[in-house]
């Protein structure tokens, strides 16, 4: 059984998922970190980039499926919200390029 | 404190999920999600037809050039000007919403501008998400030559998204056979990669093979059947002027260029037995690099100019092997069929592709020089002279369609595909030039 927080997470990495178009330049070993927070809305509040890939083309892809979304996936659980929700971090790390 | 001694837990016991998710980490009590697969489908971009003052010439416009560039490589999806909501030509004009809601990540505006005989573009390329201007420039052409303004525009638009340089300005040579008067008529061309402005290089009766780009993109060496046996030229893009420089008794055959230009891998059968040869261009001399009773032939250097890759039937069929320098080992490269021939490696030294033979059918595949994995990349079925494109992301063959010989385009992974337009006749041997900057 899943908890609220971890059904929660993999919506967001599913919708991620789709939103990311890893640049051609892109390496399995290349990461890139974002720091992101939202409202309880699911509204994006701010990204930050807090860790670079080193790759403009790869950081700017992240950043940009972030962005991308329109609104994210939370629980409407309040506690669940502020303890997993409020701030998180994202990790870009391409295990299968195409 | 608490909290942490719970994430702890919560990561013991759900250890078993873990493969699913996520963890948390225990040091602060955060969430970290990680992506590791993106999307499967080619970005969406918009090509917004350019504004336009001043007489323009007549033809495709540059944006369509664009649009169909970035489509044909297999990782943009334009989208049609039909769908857009408005044909802003400047960043005021640009609304991120409207292309956000239509799905798009990146818009490419801009202005043509007649100026005497030449044509000047200024354009500006936007990320729809971050809502940032990544790339700014004008640029000019004589109106002659839009289509090379045009390729020049999506060049900068790929590797400002990409981080890789474009090579839609490059060019491509191949050879056309017609038939059609009842003589056969070989026609060595030239042409964009799209297959526009091809232009006639050489036309002889006897076959024409084998054309190999020098690295400056300014001549070809080839091999020509037009004194009844096969030899080497070389031949001068600019002046025409063509100079033979093998030919010897038997096989002159398979040219490809040192990285240098100083100097040409040949097969050469000249002591009884087909052999790789080095010629120092020079001084004409040649350097015997293989030295075995089987075939040995189609060699190309890696991307080190180190090794050589060749075709090799030692092992009873034809095979890729790699001799990581001349007088070394060869090691075989490949071994999921029996038939794998005419190596072509990637700038990179990343992957080698080849003709690669299964249930009967000649396909392209590829070969990950890191893990030794085969990828077969095509699904047409007499594929051959594989030539990847020299920033190593799309890759051109020979293939056949309704009984004739045509070219198509892939992206190197074995994406989407182009067909160039059909010319007269057959068309083979394509050979993809370098990036002339």
């Amino acid at each position: 059984m899943l908890s609220e927080s971890q059904k929660y997470q993999a919506l967001i990495r599913e919708r991620l998922s789709q939103a990311w178009y890893p640049p051609s330049s892109a390496t399995e070993e290349m990461t890139a970190r974002l720091q992101i927070t939202l409202l309880p809305t699911g509204e994006l509040a701010g990204v930050k980039l807090v860790a670079s890939s080193g790759n403009t083309a790869f950081d700017n892809s992240a950043l940009g499926a972030v962005k991308s979304l329109s609104r994210y996936p939370v629980p409407s659980e309040r506690d669940t919200f502020e303890t997993y929700f409020r701030q998180f971090t994202i990790e870009f790390n391409p295990r299968r390029l195409r | 404190m608490i909290q942490r001694i719970s994430f702890t837990l919560s990561k013991m016991v759900f250890a078993a999920a873990a493969l699913m998710l996520v963890a948390a980490t225990s040091v602060q009590a955060e969430l970290l999600i990680r992506i590791t697969e993106g999307a499967d489908s080619a970005i969406p971009v918009s090509v917004v037809p350019f504004s336009e003052s001043g007489n323009m010439p007549a033809g495709d416009k540059l944006s369509s050039i664009v649009q169909a560039d970035l489509a044909m490589s297999g990782e943009f999806r334009p989208l049609p000007p039909e769908k857009m909501l408005s044909l802003p030509s400047k960043r005021s004009d640009v609304y991120f919403r409207d292309w956000r809601l239509l799905g798009q990540r990146y818009v490419l505006v801009g202005e043509l501008t007649r100026n005497g005989d030449r044509v000047q573009a200024r354009y500006e390329l936007f990320d729809v998400n971050r809502e940032e201007r990544i790339l700014g420039e004008t640029a000019a052409a004589p109106a002659s030559n839009i289509r090379s303004l045009a390729h020049h525009v999506s060049d900068k638009v790929y590797e400002a998204i990409t981080g890789v340089p474009g090579a839609f300005s490059t060019k491509l040579a191949y050879v056309t056979l017609d038939r059609t008067s009842g003589q056969p008529r070989y026609r060595l061309q030239v042409s964009d990669i799209d297959g526009k402005r091809a232009r006639v290089r050489l036309e002889s009766k006897e076959p024409i093979l084998s054309p190999a780009w020098s690295p400056d993109g300014k001549k070809l060496a080839y091999v020509s059947f037009e004194s009844g046996k096969p030899a080497i030229f070389i031949h001068e893009l600019n002046s025409g002027q063509r100079t033979k420089v093998a030919d010897f008794p038997g096989l002159n055959s398979a040219p490809t260029w040192s990285s240098d230009g100083q100097s040409l891998l040949m097969t050469l059968s000249k002591d009884g037995n087909a052999e790789i040869y080095q010629m120092n261009l020079q001084s004409r001399k040649v350097t015997k690099l293989t030295n075995h009773w089987a075939i040995d032939t189609e060699a190309a250097w890696d991307s080190n100019d180190d090794g050589i890759f060749f075709t090799s039937d030692r092992s009873g069929g034809p095979q890729i092997y790699y001799m990581a320098k001349p007088g070394a080992e060869p090691r075989r490269i490949t071994f999921g069929s029996r038939y794998n021939a005419r190596p072509r490696p990637d700038s990179k030294g990343d992957y080698v592709y080849y003709v690669h033979q299964r249930d009967g059918a000649f396909l392209i595949a590829r070969t990950n020089l890191k893990n030794d994995e085969e990828t077969v990349l095509t699904r047409t079925e007499s594929d051959e002279s594989p030539s990847v494109s020299p920033n190593g992301r799309m890759l051109i063959y020979a293939t056949k369609q309704s009984g004739k010989s045509v070219l198509t385009v892939i992206s190197a992974d074995g994406g989407a595909a182009y067909s160039l337009p059909a010319s007269e006749g057959d068309v083979r041997d394509p050979a993809w030039g370098p990036i002339v900057r």
